[in-house]
């Protein structure tokens, strides 16, 4: 008898600090929560900004100059913004992939 | 009260166990840090959407910077004179205390626009092209707050 109370008194004991634990509103994780979700809107605005460059610039491009373009775009961005470009210019319309390697976040979308 | 059968006493250390690998996991993964990169500022991350927008789409801006570069291969003074003014309120509308502004292949410039302590930075790449695309420019566009 003693050792089965002493199992459901172990076992109260632990389902109350998970249910304390799961309300709790510690500083700490609440701002663990928000620094992740900052983290992630500014890794989806550096896509949506390397998707804007991509379509405004390429406005000023014609046919010749595409394929140059298309290099320095995918140079530009992989070494001073860190993502992986990749531009298919021998298709129309262009076809366009943007990953963030560090977030795994990507994008696909045509330019013309 | 009744003693445990064994069977009862089984279930009640697997609901043990459970909960013990939840509470440790939690606490676990609450400690540890997951995302290692520095969070960023948010605020300069939608200036840096809006200031690379301007760059394209104020044709005075993009207009002065690429007929300078391809007719010269660099900005005069009064072309960046010119630059500096108009990033000036776009750094006013935007709340950032200055703009670093470096071309590649050509002079860089910085706008100042509040003399408030610089803290956080971003920078923005601008890629301007030449000659319809075959030559282009690298332009580094940083905001500080």
């Amino acid at each position: 008898m003693r050792r089965g109370f002493a199992g459901l008194l172990v076992l109260s004991v632990f389902m109350l600090g998970f249910v304390f634990l799961l309300s709790s509103h510690s500083q700490y994780i609440a701002s663990k929560n928000y620094r992740s979700m900052v983290s992630a809107e500014i890794h989806s605005d550096r896509i949506a900004i390397a998707r804007n460059i991509i379509t405004r610039s390429y406005r000023h491009v014609d046919e010749k100059g595409r394929v140059q373009w298309a290099t320095s775009i995918v140079d530009s961005l992989s070494n001073s913004y860190g993502l992986k470009v990749s531009i298919d210019s021998s298709s129309y319309p262009v076809m366009v992939n943007v990953t963030d390697p560090s977030s795994g976040l990507s994008t696909s979308f045509s330019v013309s | 009260m009744p003693s445990l059968k064994k069977a009862q006493a089984m279930i009640i250390d697997g609901v043990l166990s459970l909960f013990l690998a939840i509470i440790l996991s939690y606490s676990l993964f609450a400690a540890w840090p997951q995302d290692r990169h520095e969070t960023g500022d948010l605020a300069l991350e939608r200036a840096g959407y809006d200031i690379v927008n301007a760059f394209y789409e104020d044709e005075m801006l993009y207009s002065t910077i690429a007929r300078g570069l391809e007719f010269k291969g660099y900005l005069s003074g009064g072309e960046i004179n010119s630059l500096s003014l108009r990033l000036y309120n776009y750094g006013k509308l935007l709340g950032v205390s200055r703009i670093d502004v470096d071309i590649e292949g050509s002079s860089s410039f910085s706008v100042q626009i509040s003399s408030a302590p610089l803290t956080r930075r971003e920078q923005f790449p601008v890629i301007i092209p030449l000659k319809g695309g075959a030559d282009s420019r690298l332009i580094r566009v940083s905001l500080w707050r």
